[in-house]
């Protein structure tokens, strides 16, 4: 069931942190568009460091945790398309670990849906840009 | 910047046309006989702000999104869609030249980076208005 718009048919899996930089380069260095400096300059070289070691570390068959349960989202075809080009955002409000539960176990929590409008640059400098 | 730092100030979504005419709406109720008589009596618009509840029924099978990804792709979504209204126009000052030895060196470094960004940029901005 997508958790956007409740829709049950048809639903796909979406990735947060994307398929394609857990599949391919397995390092966050090799990604391309250079997410590892982008995300270093924007969170901080602990935050990357801490990502890699969720997603990109290998198991023992070799293939890298992208695929963890932690890392995927159920939504519709086109909230899928929505969410991956940043049209809307789910933020956590308050604290997520406050639904944790005795055993440790994350149960629940609350998302705020946001659109993000997307800004495009002024007309002059679009025709110098393309 | 505002947006990054505080997410809860609403922003423009009606002027950006790749969004104003995508309205989502969310069933109240999955009931099968309502289905069929559409979704108008049964359904309301997903809009910014809508606040709900991720849960499972089983948080060891079906363990729930971590919250600290959904943060991060929300920071950086806000980021990268806002990018575009700070180009600078003057783009003929700029250098193309695909220098590898102007990359900057990131080996070594321990600190934050936005931290040190950020008192970096109150310094000079208090530097540089302080009433003299």
């Amino acid at each position: 069931m997508c958790v956007v718009s409740l829709s049950t048919t048809p639903v796909v899996v979406a990735h947060i942190v994307p398929y394609s930089v857990g599949r391919d380069p397995r390092v966050l260095e090799e990604a391309m568009p250079d997410l590892f400096r982008f995300l270093t300059f924007l969170a901080g070289p602990s935050v990357v460091r801490e990502l890699e070691e969720y997603l990109l570390s290998t198991d023992a068959r070799g293939q890298t945790r992208i695929n963890r349960l932690e890392n995927l989202i159920c939504l519709s075809p086109d909230n899928h398309d929505r969410f991956g080009h940043g049209s809307f955002v789910l933020e956590p409000v308050g604290d997520p670990l406050a639904g944790l539960r005795d055993d440790g176990q994350l149960w629940s929590y609350e998302v705020r849906f946001s659109w993000v409008p997307e800004n495009k640059p002024p007309q002059a400098t679009r025709q110098v840009l393309f | 910047m505002t947006q990054v730092l505080d997410p809860g100030v609403q922003q423009l979504e009606e002027e950006d046309e790749t969004i104003a005419g995508a309205v989502l709406y969310r069933r109240r109720r999955q009931l099968r006989a309502r289905e069929r008589q559409g979704q108008d009596a049964n359904s309301f618009s997903v809009e910014t702000g809508l606040v709900f509840s991720l849960t499972t029924t089983d948080s060891r099978t079906y363990l729930l999104p971590h919250p600290d990804l959904l943060v991060l792709h929300a920071a950086v979504m806000r980021v990268v869609r806002a990018a575009g209204a700070s180009i600078t126009p003057n783009l003929g000052d700029w250098d193309f030249d695909d220098d590898a030895s102007d990359t900057p060196v990131l080996e070594g470094v321990q600190e934050d980076l936005s931290y040190a960004l950020r008192e970096y940029l109150n310094d000079t901005v208090s530097d540089d208005h302080m009433p003299r």
